[in-house]
Formats: structure tokens, sequence, C-alpha cells
């Protein structure tokens, strides 16, 4: 297998992301979140366009981002829901993940979930 | 009086002690940040509490009382509410469930914390209903079952209320009247 893992980590194109991790468990029918930072640094790019929605109930802003990383990145699990990136300041959450681990990396596009 | 989310996992808590399903087995439904789902190998109710239409939660009764250590005149208002709880009921054992849970929120011992915050189950429930659906390519067992309950609410204000007032009277002949107000309640 060809390793192209390192591209995504060059400074050309590297930015830095908080990855939110959850490992929360349910508390009376409710689930609890119980979640741990950490920071990436590794290419970030536009999936879709940042779009703004116009609705009766104000502005919204939506949009996806392409997050590149060299560790696993997770869409919802039994021990856990699905990271929440925070790049340039904005939440997005993974809807999901292209798993090229093989090659050195994933590939998780994750959908704005601050709504302005 | 319970909150919309106090209801839910209350009825959580009962669904389970019916059903034997354990925690985390019993769930309510729209959480914010999103929950796992279970396997098709999994049984699994959520819960969701809604509100439905009715002529008994027109009527608003309005009504004072004093609240004397604090000084204050409090106004309540009073009403029904229907609440209509939708149990969403999963895996190979939801129509067993769905009955017994029908059959069991009968028992007075069961609802008796709700009824300590004066939410009252209607006892006529409706029949469940089973409609399995698809996930994942395979066909999963689905049954709705809606409990009905009545709840009283209160909201309470503070209301402004005169304490005293000066009042003179003047006679057509110009002479000043004293007048004395007398507080009608007894005095401790």
């Amino acid at each position: 297998m060809i390793d192209v893992s390192e591209i995504i980590e060059d400074p050309d194109f590297a930015s830095d992301y908080t990855v939110t991790r959850d490992a929360g468990e349910y508390v009376k029918g409710v689930w609890v979140p119980d979640t741990t930072d950490f920071n990436i640094t590794s290419a970030v790019v536009p999936y879709s366009p940042q779009q703004a929605e116009y609705t009766e109930n104000g502005d919204f802003i939506t949009g996806e981002m392409a997050f590149y990383s060299k560790q696993v990145l997770y869409t919802t699990r039994e021990d856990g829901i699905s990271d929440v990136l925070t790049y340039e300041g904005v939440k997005y959450k993974i809807s999901h993940v292209k798993l090229w681990g093989k090659f050195g990396y994933y590939k998780a596009i994750a959908m704005r979930i601050s709504t302005i | 009086m319970m909150t919309r989310i106090e209801f839910e996992q209350e009825l959580v808590t009962i669904i389970q002690g019916i059903t034997g399903l354990a925690d985390g087995f019993v769930r309510v439904g729209y959480q914010l940040q999103g929950q796992p789902t279970f396997k098709t190998t999994e049984n699994v109710i959520l819960v969701a509490v809604t509100l439905f239409d009715s002529d008994y939660d027109k009527p608003i009764e309005k009504s004072y009382k004093e609240d004397v250590e604090n000084d204050v005149l409090i106004e309540s208002r009073k009403m029904t509410v229907g609440y209509q709880a939708r149990l969403t009921i999963y895996g190979s054992s939801s129509v067993d469930n769905a009955l017994k849970i029908k059959a069991m929120v009968q028992d007075n011992s069961i609802m008796k914390n709700l009824r300590a915050n004066e939410i009252f189950l209607i006892s006529s429930t409706p029949s469940p209903q089973r409609v399995p659906i698809l996930l994942n390519q395979q066909w999963y067992e689905q049954v709705t079952l809606d409990l009905r309950f009545y709840a009283k609410v209160v909201y309470n204000k503070e209301r402004n209320y005169i304490e005293s007032v000066e009042v003179t009277i003047v006679t057509d002949t110009g002479e000043e009247l004293e007048v004395a107000i007398v507080d009608p309640r007894p005095t401790t």
C-alpha cells in the first residue's frame, strides 16, 4: 500500500482543528455526553459551500467541510455520538467518514452545526 | 408540577419497571445532540411527550392567595393540559411489551409518583399499532402505543395590591371630613 498521509500534514495544507469526542451513557433514558477535546493539525478543505438558508425563523448558515486526519475520526457508535470538529470557531458534526486507514489517513465530512 | 423532560424520565423509569428492560434501553426521543441508535437484535423503547387538544384545557382558573411571610399577593392561574406520551417500541418483543405496558400502567402503585405531581392517566388507552420498518435492509418490528394523561399546571405571579390610601372628603360647603379606612382582616 502506498502511504499518502504525509501530504495531509504538510504545512502548506494543514490547519488546526479541535476534536470533541464523546463517550457518554444513558441516564434515565437521556444520553449524557462525556466529552474530551484534542487538537489535530491536518488538511481541512471546503466540501460544500457555506450557505445561508433564509427561513421564517431567521437566517441559518449551513455547509460542510472535509477534515483529513491520520487518527481515526468517528461517526456515532455504540458508546458515543459523532465527533464534533471545531474549525475557526465554527462547530461541525461528522456525517460520514471514508476509511482510508490502510493508506494512512481518514477523511471525514462534517456538517456545520453552529447555526450562525 | 413536572417539566416535560422530568415527565419523560419518570415514564422511562415506569416502563423499565414494567418491561424489565435495562438502563439505556428505554430512551427519551428527540435529544438535542442526538444519541446512538440500537441494534436490530435489541428491544428498545423511545418515549416522546407531546400535547393533545381537549375541551378540558380551555378554562383557566384564576385565584389569589396572600403570602403573609413575604407580604405579597400571589395570583395563580391553573389549567388542565392533555399530555400524550408516544411510545415507539422496537424489537422482537415489541408487541408483548406494548400489551404489557397497556395493562400495567393501570396499576395505581406504578403511577403514584405521577399522581403526586398532578399527572393522571386517562384509563382508555388506545390499542397499540404494529408498523414494521425497513432498517439497514432488514424488516424491524415497530409498535406504537399512545398513553394519554391529564395534568394540572399552575403558574404563579406576584401581584401588586393597595396597602393603604389617604382619603379626604370635601363637602359642598368646603368642609373636610376625616375618613378612617379599616383593614377588615383580623390582626394576629
